[in-house]
Order: C-alpha cells, then sequence, then structure tokens
C-alpha cells in the first residue's frame, strides 16, 4: 500500500472581485498517493493552474482543508510552509521559466543555493543530474542559446536536483511541438516509474494519456 | 491633436500618482534649491555694481613685513600715503582717505535725544566723486571744502529728525572738551547692500584735523606716517593697467622705505571689486564673504539640479514596462515615432511647469529662512528680480526638453511586434549610464554628510574649548555720551550694592568683540633691546577689577595696585607677548620696560593666553593698559539670578546715574557666541543642501532600483519558486545598489578626506579627523539607501511568484 502523499478536503479557492466573490476551486475533494501520476484536464479557466499553485504552496486554499505528508497545510504559517515545498516539491512550467542571466549549470544549481546545500555536493548533484539528461555539453550555454525542448529539460532537471517528492508541472509541452513534446513526456513517464510522484495540468489527450489517473476541472469543480 | 496630448499627459500623470509625485517633489526641489542659490551666489558677486567707477578704485592696504614674509595683512593705511601717491604715480586720478570714526558707535545728540551712530566715516571730497553717492539734497559744489560739514544717509536722517530734507540741520556729538557740530550739507541715499563700505553719514575729513574735540578723541595729524587708522581709495585713469599700478606701488613702497617713511611695509592696492569675496585683511569694514563658499555652493546647486533631471529621466525609463504596451498599441494603430515623442515630450513639459509652480511655492516659504541662513540682506527680493523668472522659465523650458527627451526616443522605438508578443524584456543598454550617474549623485551626497559631521564637529569643539576666560553671567554696558567718566564710581558704588553684583569692570573692548575693537601697534620692544622681527601687538584699556572679573590666570607678577594711576603707565602682558620678545621665564618680565607710543611702561604682571578673539584664530599678544576712566565699556558681573532681572537691575542703575543717555548694552556670552556667526551659517547651509541632495539621490536610487526590480520581477519568481526566501530576494535586490553605492563612497571618501583637511587650515584650534567622522556617515547613507530602495524591493520580494510568472 503506497504512501499518501496529499489530500484535499472541500478545498476552495476564493477571489474578490468589486463586491463578488468568486470560487476558482470550489469544494475540491481528492486524494494524491505516492507513485501516481495525475493529469489534470480541463478547459481554460477551468481551475487546473490554481489548482496546482494552492497545491504546489504558492497560492493557499481560502477554505477547506490541506493535509501534505501528514501535516495540515491550512494551518501551518507561511514559513513552515515555504519550508515545507521547497524540500519536497519541484516546479515546471510551460514557459519554463529559466533565469536568462545564469547558464544552464547555475540555472540547476540554484534551488540547492537555497537549501544550503555544500559547495562540493552541489557540484556533484548537478554533475549528475546532466549526466542523467545528456545535457553535459551544453552546462555552459545561457537559456537563450537553446532550443525550447532543451529548455525544459534544463527546467526538469532543476525541478527534480532537489530530489523531491512531487512534481507539478503546469503544461509542460506547452510551447513545444510534437516531437519535442514526445520526449518530454517519456521522461515523466520514465521519472514516475522510478517513483517521482506527478501532477500535470493539460490541454492534450496524448499527454493526459501517460498518466496513471486523469482529473477533469470545469469552472474550478471536479466532473 | 494637441488636445489629445495634453489630455493623455495630464491622465497618464495622475494614474501613477506616486511616481508623479517622487517626480514633482524631486524637480520642485531641485529647482527651488538652484533657483535660491544662484540668487545668492548673484548677490556676493554684485558687490560695488551700484559704483560707476569700481573697476578703476583701488583700496590701498598694508602689508607687514618679517624679511620677505608676510605677518599681517592690514586694510587700513597711513592717511599721508593719498597725497604723496598722487604727486607722484601719474595713474592716480583722485584718492579718498576715510577715517572710521564710529568704533563701534559714536554718541549723537538731537535737542535732548542722544543716539548712538554706526557707520560714521570722514572723507576727502573726492570720495563723491569716486563713490555714486548722489545728493537727494544739498549740493555737490564746493562740498566738504570746509570742517564740520556733514552727508547724512535718508534713512539716518528719518531716524534724527523724522523727516528726510534736513539740510541746514545740526548735529552734536558731545563730549568733555565741548561738543562736535555737525551741519548737514547733504542727504544721500543709504548705501546699497551689495558694498563693502556702508555708511550712515559722512563728515569732511578736515574735521580730524582742525575740532578740538575730535582732535582729543582721535588725535590725527597732518602728515600721518605713525598710524594707520584710516581706508584709502584710489581712482586710476582711465585706461590706466591695474597691473602696472601694482607694481608702481612697489617701487613707490621702496621708496618710503629709503624715506623712512615706513619700515618693514608694503603698501598692496586691491580692487575694490574683490574686496567683499576674496579679502581677509585686519580692520575690514564689515566681515567679508568667502569666494570658495559661494562658488562650492554654485557647484552643488549645479549638482542638485542635474541630479533633479537624471531622475526624471531614470524614473521615467523605469517605467517603460508599463508604458510599453501602450507604445506597441498606438503604433500598431498607425501612430508614428514623431507622434509619440511629442506625446513624451508633453507630459515631460507639463510635469515640469507643474514642478516649477510647486519651485516657487517652496521658495516663497522657506525665503525669509533662507536669506536669515544665507546673510543676505532682510530687503532681498527674489521674486522682482527678471532673473529670477528667466532661469525658472529655462528650468522648465530646457529641462522639460531635454529630460524629455531621452525617454521619448527611448520608449518611441520599441518595436510593436516584440511588445505586443508579450516576452518583451529590456535591454541593458543604458543602463551603465544610469549607474554611472547614480555613482555621482551619491559621490556628492557622501561628500557632503562627511563633511556636515566633520563642520559641526569642528564647531562644537571651538565652543567648547577652555577659552581661559569666562564670559559668563556679564552684562556690558557702552559709556554714555556724557559725564561717564564723572559720575561712574557712583554707578560702580550703586550696582556693588547689590548682593548679586559680583564684579563691576572698565574696559576699553572685552573679549570677542571684533579685533578691531583692539588696538594695534607694532613697534614694541623692552626697552634697550632692538626687536628682531616686526611683530604686530594688540592693546586694550582696562582698569584694576577687568582681570580678575574674567577669571584670567595670572601666572607673574600681580593685578594693577589699588591706587595706581594712568600716569604711572602700567601694564599687564600675556605669554604670547612674552614670546615676541624672546622672554621664556614670565618671572623675568616683571618690572621690565616697554617702549611705545613715544613713553616707557612698566610690565606690572603677565596673564596666561586666553582667548580674546574667537577660538578659531590664533592667541594674540596682547597688552592691557591700566585706565581707570570710563570711556568704552562697563562690564557687570553677577552671580546667579536670571538675565532679565540682571538686565533691569543694571538699567536701572544706569538711568538713574545717567538720565536722558541711551541704555546700549550687551550680554557679554552673547558676544562672544557671535563670532561663530559665520561657521553656523556655514554648517546650515551645509545641512540644508546635504538634506536636499540626500532625498534627490535617494530618488534616484528608488528610480533606479525600480528599473531593474521590474526587470528582475520574472527572475525573482522563478527564485522564490526554487526555494528562495523574502530575505534571500531582498539581499539579491540590494545588494546592486549597495555596490553601486560603495563605488560612491570609495571615491568620495578621499577627496572629503583632503577637502577636510584644507578647511580645517582655517582654525588654530582644530580637532582630529577620527575614522568615525567617516564611519558614521557612510553608515548613515547605506541606511538610507536600503531605507529608499525598500520601498520597492520589500513589495517585490514579498510579491507571490504566482503573479510574476503567469503566461496568460
Amino acid at each position: 500500500m503506497a504512501n499518501k502523499i496529499l489530500k484535499l478536503s472541500q478545498a476552495t479557492r476564493e477571489v474578490n472581485s468589486g463586491s463578488n466573490k468568486i470560487a476558482l476551486l470550489d469544494s475540491i475533494d481528492m486524494e494524491v498517493k505516492e507513485g501516481e501520476f495525475i493529469s489534470l484536464m480541463g478547459p481554460s479557466g477551468s481551475g487546473k493552474s490554481t489548482l496546482l499553485n494552492c497545491i504546489g504552496m504558492l497560492d493557499n486554499f481560502t477554505d477547506g482543508g490541506y493535509v501534505f505528508l501528514g501535516e495540515p497545510v491550512h494551518s501551518m504559517k507561511e514559513r513552515n510552509r515555504s519550508k515545507l515545498y521547497k524540500e519536497y516539491i519541484g516546479f515546471v512550467f510551460q514557459a519554463y521559466h529559466l533565469i536568462d542571466e545564469l547558464n544552464v549549470w547555475e540555472n540547476i544549481e540554484t534551488p540547492l543555493l537555497y537549501k544550503n546545500v555544500k559547495s562540493s555536493e552541489r557540484k556533484a548533484l548537478v554533475a549528475d543530474m546532466l549526466d542523467r539528461f545528456n545535457i553535459v555539453g551544453k552546462k555552459d550555454l545561457f537559456p537563450m542559446q537553446l532550443s525550447g525542448g532543451q529548455q525544459q529539460l534544463v527546467g526538469i532537471a532543476r525541478a527534480l536536483i532537489g530530489n523531491p517528492k512531487l512534481i507539478l508541472a503546469d503544461e509542460p509541452t506547452g510551447n513545444l511541438n510534437s516531437k519535442q513534446s514526445t520526449e518530454i513526456m517519456e521522461l515523466f513517464s520514465e521519472l514516475n516509474k522510478e517513483g517521482v510522484t506527478i501532477i500535470q495540468a493539460t490541454h492534450s489527450e496524448q499527454n493526459a494519456s501517460y498518466g496513471s489517473r486523469i482529473i477533469n476541472l470545469l469552472d474550478g469543480r471536479i466532473v | 491633436m494637441i488636445k489629445n496630448y495634453f489630455k493623455i499627459a495630464f491622465r497618464n500623470l495622475l494614474r501613477n500618482k506616486g511616481l508623479t509625485f517622487i517626480n514633482l517633489v524631486g524637480l520642485a526641489t531641485g529647482f527651488a534649491i538652484t533657483l535660491l542659490i544662484v540668487q545668492y551666489v548673484q548677490f556676493e558677486r554684485s558687490y560695488e555694481n551700484t559704483h560707476q567707477n569700481a573697476n578703476r578704485i583701488v583700496r590701498l592696504t598694508l602689508n607687514y613685513l618679517t624679511g620677505n614674509t608676510v605677518t599681517t595683512q592690514d586694510s587700513e593705511m597711513y592717511p599721508a600715503v593719498g597725497p604723496k601717491l598722487k604727486a607722484e604715480v601719474p595713474a592716480v586720478e583722485k584718492y579718498t582717505r576715510v577715517y572710521d570714526i564710529g568704533e563701534p558707535n559714536s554718541p549723537m545728540q538731537v535737542g535732548e535725544q542722544q543716539f548712538l551712530m554706526k557707520n560714521l566715516y570722514a572723507v576727502d571730497a573726492d570720495f563723491f566723486n569716486m563713490f555714486n553717492y548722489e545728493l537727494l539734497y544739498g549740493t555737490k559744489e564746493n562740498l566738504f571744502q570746509k570742517p564740520n560739514e556733514a552727508v547724512i544717509t535718508e534713512s539716518s536722517a528719518l531716524k534724527y529728525f523724522n523727516r528726510t530734507d534736513v539740510v541746514g540741520e545740526v548735529l552734536k556729538s558731545p563730549g568733555p572738551n565741548g561738543d562736535i557740530l555737525y551741519n548737514i550739507v547733504g542727504v544721500t541715499h543709504d548705501s546699497p547692500s551689495n558694498t563693502h563700505l556702508k555708511v550712515d553719514m559722512l563728515i569732511s575729513y578736515s574735521t580730524m584735523l582742525t575740532d578740538a574735540e575730535m582732535l582729543r578723541r582721535h588725535g590725527e595729524k597732518k602728515d600721518n606716517w605713525n598710524n594707520n587708522n584710516s581706508y584709502m581709495y584710489v581712482q586710476l585713469t582711465n585706461g590706466a593697467d591695474f597691473n602696472h599700478f601694482a607694481s608702481s606701488l612697489d617701487d613707490f613702497s621702496k621708496r618710503l622705505i629709503d624715506e623712512k617713511k615706513i619700515k618693514s611695509e608694503a603698501i598692496v592696492g586691491q580692487k575694490i571689486t574683490d574686496i567683499h569675496l576674496y579679502s581677509k585683511k585686519t580692520f575690514e569694514p564689515e566681515p567679508n564673504g568667502d569666494a570658495n563658499s559661494v562658488y562650492f555652493l554654485f557647484a552643488v546647486a549645479i549638482l542638485i539640479i542635474v541630479s533633479a533631471f537624471v531622475n526624471y529621466i531614470n524614473l521615467t525609463t523605469s517605467q517603460a514596462l508599463d508604458r510599453a504596451k501602450e507604445v506597441g498599441v498606438k503604433k500598431v494603430l498607425g501612430s508614428t515615432k514623431s507622434q509619440l515623442r511629442i506625446q513624451f515630450l508633453v507630459e515631460s513639459l507639463v510635469l515640469n511647469i507643474l514642478a516649477g509652480g510647486l519651485a516657487i511655492v517652496l521658495v516663497a516659504m522657506v525665503k525669509s529662512k533662507f536669506i536669515g541662513l544665507s546673510g543676505l540682506p532682510e530687503s532681498f527680493s527674489l521674486f522682482n528680480n527678471l532673473f529670477f523668472w528667466l532661469l525658472l522659465l529655462s528650468f522648465i523650458v530646457f529641462g522639460g526638453l531635454l529630460s524629455g527627451l531621452y525617454p521619448a526616443f527611448v520608449l518611441s522605438s520599441f518595436k510593436p511586434s516584440t511588445i505586443l508578443k508579450g516576452n518583451f524584456s529590456h535591454s541593458i543598454k543604458g543602463n551603465l549610464l544610469r549607474k554611472g550617474l547614480v555613482v555621482f549623485q551619491f559621490a556628492i551626497t557622501t561628500i557632503l554628510l562627511i563633511q556636515t559631521f566633520t563642520v559641526n564637529e569642528q564647531i562644537d569643539f571651538l565652543r567648547d574649548l577652555d577659552r581661559g576666560v569666562n564670559v559668563k553671567q556679564s552684562i556690558v554696558v557702552e559709556a554714555p555720551a556724557k559725564n561717564a567718566a564723572q559720575n561712574y564710581s557712583a554707578f560702580k558704588q550703586n550696582l556693588l550694592a547689590n548682593s548679586n553684583v559680583k564684579a563691576v569692570a572698565l574696559s576699553h573692548t572685552v573679549p570677542g568683540q571684533p579685533s578691531g575693537a583692539l588696538s594695534t601697534t607694532a613697534d614694541i620692544h623692552i626697552t634697550g633691546t632692538t626687536p628682531d622681527a616686526y611683530h604686530n601687538f594688540y592693546l586694550t584699556f582696562v582698569d584694576k577689577d577687568y582681570v580678575p572679573l574674567l577669571g584670567v590666570e595670572m601666572i607673574a607678577g600681580s593685578n594693577f595696585e589699588e591706587n595706581t594711576t594712568p600716569q604711572k603707565r602700567h601694564v599687564i602682558v600675556n605669554e604670547k607677548a612674552l614670546e615676541k620678545w624672546n622672554i621664556t621665564d614670565p618671572k623675568d618680565a616683571i618690572n621690565k620696560k616697554l617702549s611705545f607710543w613715544g613713553g616707557e611702561w612698566t610690565i606690572k604682571g603677565v596673564v596666561k593666553n586666553y582667548h580674546q578673539q574667537s577660538p578659531k584664530s590664533p592667541m594674540l599678544p596682547l597688552i592691557h593698559i591700566f585706565n581707570n576712566a570710563f570711556r568704552s565699556l562697563a562690564t557687570v558681573q553677577f552671580i546667579g539670578g536670571s538675565p532679565k532681572d540682571n538686565l533691569k537691575q543694571v538699567k536701572e542703575t544706569f538711568n538713574t546715574i545717567y538720565p536722558g543717555a541711551p541704555f546700549s548694552y550687551f550680554f557679554m556670552d552673547q558676544e562672544y557666541d557671535k563670532q561663530f556667526k559665520a561657521e553656523d551659517r556655514f554648517k546650515n547651509v551645509f545641512m540644508i543642501l546635504t538634506a536636499f541632495s540626500i532625498l534627490i539621490a535617494c530618488l534616484g536610487l528608488l528610480g533606479l532600483a525600480s528599473f531593474s526590480v521590474a526587470k528582475r520581477r520574472k527572475e525573482i519568481g522563478i527564485r522564490k519558486v526554487v526555494g528562495a526566501s523574502t530575505t534571500a530576494i531582498l539581499v539579491l535586490l540590494s545588494k546592486d545598489s549597495l555596490k553601486t553605492v560603495m563605488i560612491s563612497v570609495i571615491i568620495s571618501v578621499p577627496i572629503t578626506y583632503l577637502l577636510l583637511q584644507n578647511w580645517l587650515e582655517n582654525f588654530a584650534y582644530k580637532i582630529d579627523l577620527h575614522i568615525w567622522l567617516f564611519l558614521l556617515p557612510v553608515l548613515i547613507v547605506f541606511l538610507l539607501v536600503l531605507l529608499s530602495i525598500s520601498l520597492k524591493t520589500v513589495k517585490t520580494a514579498i510579491t507571490n511568484p504566482v503573479e510574476s510568472l503567469k503566461t496568460e
């Protein structure tokens, strides 16, 4: 029996728009077990990104419960929350979001800097990661010098460097052509087999098919 | 279309209220401070410009020499030099002697009313042909050919007679040997505030040589080569070259030495237009300005206005990200580049016009304060000055255009295709320029701040210095014109009858009064010795109560004896005077004889050096001559009591003993403190400039910070997502600004060190430049930097990365 990574109960996210309250997410109940590969699907504005942000603790639910690895996130202080996600969660974005001023090596290294990992250990970890993704030759290049697929590869490497339990990917292939797309999805699938839990938001049925479970969202509700 | 430009300009300014506010405050304070300082500089440079012949008038001054080195520069001259020079040097067209009679005040009487007159000078008739004093009443014909003639200024006439047409009236200066009568033959306008020689009344020079009472008071002689108590101005012939005249003065001095008229002295010419800003001689008619401070202020003002414009450019271009979309849309809709440029220029002009209006309000608010601080005359008018408005207009127009052009070109050149695609990022181009400008601003700010600290420290140091003299709780009363000496003992006994009066003493001058109130004589030596050098000695007349009253320490001999008379010619000297005579042991000096003024004087005592003058100047060699007649000042020292009650007590006693006489007094400690006025003023102006410079520089840095923060929005978002804490982000964002400021500090500290070393040279007693005098202001600069950029960085650092990483 795999361990439970997170559990949402009646999780709601509301925003004020003028005098009206709009629920971006409405009473979501959801459980994710270790080793799952979940695809969130739904049209634009259905709340996929908001759900990912809230799960990733970049955003907060306004109501309901959120338990992550047995810890009640909803009643946690900001500081502990950031400690938690720093430790266990990695992000992958549609627009890659690499730091333009840093080269590949430095981009991948950044999360370790904020975890106060020692220099020698950082070197070893980054070298491992480059090796694993076959981008050793590109380590001195800057994001502008890479293709979209390569940039996303670096983005995933960066998300993985901290050895997270959960990867959150928001349309990871949205900016890529189909060949690059397939490569990235193959990679996710491989990582999942190695034990990494993944939640991805996607429009594409094909991408969703890599996952073990599909959750459909519409107007902030699970359908 | 034009209406549209203005409409959009106003809406944009209103929409970005914070930015508009920062821009307005920065520009308006920059305008205001520059306007004020430029006016001040213009005034300081305008001295003597009301005198048509000013560039031909030269003041003759006297340098005292020891060998070839100049020991003292005196602004007063032997009166006999004028006629001799005119006879011997063809370039001299006219001359006038100007004898300072009011020292500091001259008693005057109109009917039964008594007054003290300040700026009273005896001048030759040519004075009116050299300086522009037109007669409102009376005629210049045969003016001042006879003794006892007087020309009075309008406001003095009003003060004494309550009207201006006073020709034919007589002013009386009462004295023990009869009165001096001044027949008013003319009324002239008041002296302009921008002349070094301000007059209340002028009298004919021949009065000095003929009037019995005047002769008793001043003892001026016709062919006087012994006492240089008179200013001397000469007017050169039209077209005469000043340098040529200066060299003929050198020859003239040499001839005078050969003729044994003078010894170890040189006569030096000085253009009167140079006096106010450059002359620092002894016995100046009024304290002069200082060219260095004036030009320094001017330079700072220029830097401040440039900084203000630089800030505007920085802040506007930093908003480029927000404006880019507008530019893109407009271009797609068919706007040309030049139309966009006009739009940005109009915005810049509107903002500058608003800033100009705000600047006028600011100037009006601080005007009186500024006039007080800078020492400008109270009547100084800012707003009636056409130049003021022209300058403001040029700030608005040129400033608006120049500072508007750069943003206009940068913003209008954005390519719509890139902007509208959404992944628009800034070029780093121009960043270096911006950083350079900020480095420059902060270098100036740091220099000013460090200087402010040191100036403060030095002035406090001077104030707290042990002066060796007690100036506290003493009221000094000026001698009345009539029966001062006769009734003095009654006055003194009356005062001493009060238990809270500690002592009453007489003196010619008191500590803290200008050195001009002391007499000077150069040729004083121990009888039987020949002086090795030519030194200036300072003399004052005191009674036996004076030295104990001041609490000055007696280190050899004793105070004047109880029954001493002026005829016994007893003196008390200080250590500094002994140095000049090469006497090392003060005891050796007692009962030695001094030769000067054609007589012999006995040294009865030696006192420790005390600061007769402000501690910023070196100790003077002092000779206190015994005299117990109330001619000048009486000092009343109290034990406790409030200054108000004490003053009332002295005033009542004075009015009982000297009925009808004007009661003129001052508190000795206040008078002493006045010597710090120039430093206080310097300090105050410095602090204000520093404050404004800091304000403007911080605004500039805020602009730069907001620019770089806007540029790094995405990067910060990413860093937060991968685990950076708010603190880590703050450090990251502040590091750049701090590095920039660090460069400024590294540049400015050595410069300031040199500037301050130089400034401290002006003081005989000075502080050491401690390291904390530099560290503390630098620390403050860094704190201010962090504080001002925190307005932007904190907000960015706590922003949820979800916001900055949104792609749709």
